[in-house]
């Protein structure tokens, strides 16, 4: 599992994905840390194929006593199916993840962690000076759909919005803005169910101030290349499945 | 059973072990650095340093030992954490199995579970074994490390002796001399950590190869 260093400015992002090791046939997935001083939250842990690579990676650059807290941005199996494995590593931890599927996460296997449901408006978490906020993705695709924005570094982890369906060991980041909308459209349309919540979306997303845009399939989009994609993602039509 | 006293689990050893061999790997680099450095700093100082230049191979070749033998157990290390992982998830499918037969009054469904509860210790079994065989790897490769190392004293006691005799050089062959000995000393210290880690992860691997039959 690689990883990467997104932001070192007092508190740490770190991205992890681009597993050589990771079994053929399942979903690329990029899983993301932020660490503060003695705190730290991992952000959709993946599933529980990639979960021994992702531990060992954590741990590499974390000790695994200071994760205190765990997000999850919905219910999907390649976000959070190693939940089980990963309340029994932190049973410390607090689990932040959408109110609505808490009944439905519990299947995973939650023994020991708290599970700290975040309200459909949105929550803020403050590690240790870091202050992250969950900022509301309804219908993006899930219907209890989280991002999480730090204002600092200007981060907005934008889970399945700005993924791109790519062949096993493709870049980090987004070279080719243009190249890459062809990764990204049938994922869009296919998997986000209403312009609706798309373009309420966008219209909270203009509001932030983003050097980083970075979804948990894909690549990582950086500087101007963050307003392509609100741009080209406004434009796209969504829900294509409807006949 | 509380937060606070539940056991780490034998997967979250492993991976605990995989950090520390990646940090010791990273401190070897910076000895191999250091052994650059020295080579660099002992070509400048020419006749002053002649002394040193044979203790900067030994440096390189120290550090380029520990490299190999970390990445080595790095390796080895996440091998065990996989197969921990996949003990754990193959011991909850034989819990489920046998709540499952429990529950049955089925005898030919009973006999079908029997075969899958018999399929998973086989499997588990087998990891147990592959355990065992890349801890006695791991304790050798270790070993190997700590032998690389045992010269470090010695040779960062030359370096001193040498560098006294560098003229204006001398304070940049201290320097390097005191940055060998950090991370020779900081290796060491991670060798501690990690014997004590396997030494956690044969006890774990014995009492789950000594675990009674639940059914």
């Amino acid at each position: 599992m690689q990883s990467t260093h997104l932001y070192e400015k007092g508190h740490r992002w770190i991205a992890f994905g681009r597993d050589p090791r990771k079994p053929s046939g399942i979903i690329d997935t990029n899983q993301y840390l932020v660490v503060d001083g003695q705190r730290a939250l991992l952000m959709d842990p993946g599933g529980i194929e990639v979960f021994s690579a992702m531990l060992a990676a954590v741990m590499q650059l974390c000790e695994v006593d200071k994760i205190s807290d765990v997000f999850a941005s919905h219910q999907d199996p390649d976000i959070i199916s190693s939940l089980g494995l990963w309340d029994q590593t932190l049973p410390h931890a607090r689990l932040h993840a959408p109110w609505l599927w808490e009944g439905f996460l519990r299947h995973f296997g939650l023994d020991h962690m708290e599970y700290h449901g975040i309200p459909d408006e949105g929550a803020s978490l403050t590690l240790e000076h870091a202050e992250l906020q969950f900022i509301p993705a309804h219908y993006l695709h899930a219907s209890g759909n989280y991002h999480v924005y730090d204002a600092e570094a200007r981060i907005l982890m934008s889970g399945d919005v700005g993924a791109a369906l790519e062949a096993d060991g493709a870049p980090l980041f987004v070279e080719d803005f243009d190249d890459h909308t062809g990764k990204m459209q049938f994922f869009h349309q296919r998997w986000m169910p209403s312009n609706r919540a798309k373009n309420d979306w966008i219209q909270r997303v203009r509001s932030l101030d983003i050097d980083i845009m970075a979804p948990q399939h894909g690549r990582i989009f950086r500087g101007d290349d963050v307003k392509r994609f609100l741009d080209w993602f406004e434009a796209l039509e969504v829900g294509s499945a409807i006949a | 059973m509380s937060a606070d006293h539940l056991p780490t689990p034998a997967f979250v050893k492993a991976a605990t072990l995989a950090g520390h061999l990646y940090r010791m790997r990273q401190t070897a680099r910076l000895m191999s650095l250091s052994a650059s450095n020295a080579k660099g700093v002992a070509a400048r100082a020419g006749d002053k340093a002649l002394g040193f230049r044979p203790i900067t191979n030994f440096i390189a070749e120290m550090a380029s030992e520990t490299i190999l033998h970390a990445s080595r157990i790095n390796a080895l290390a996440l091998e065990v954490s996989r197969l921990s992982v996949a003990a754990l998830r193959n011991r909850d499918g034989e819990q489920r199995f046998i709540l499952a037969r429990e529950s049955l009054g089925d005898a030919s469904a009973q006999a079908f579970l029997d075969e899958q509860i018999a399929q998973s210790r086989t499997a588990r079994q087998d990891m147990g074994r592959q355990i065992q065989e890349i801890m006695q790897q791991l304790a050798s490769q270790l070993e190997q490390i700590h032998q690389a190392l045992r010269a470090s004293g010695i040779i960062v006691s030359n370096s001193r002796t040498e560098a006294s005799r560098a003229g204006d050089f001398r304070k940049y062959l201290d320097s390097i001399a005191a940055s060998v000995e950090a991370a020779a000393s900081d290796i060491q210290g991670e060798i501690v950590l990690c014997r004590r880690l396997i030494e956690a992860l044969s006890h774990d691997d014995e009492a789950n190869h000594h675990e009674q039959p639940s059914a």
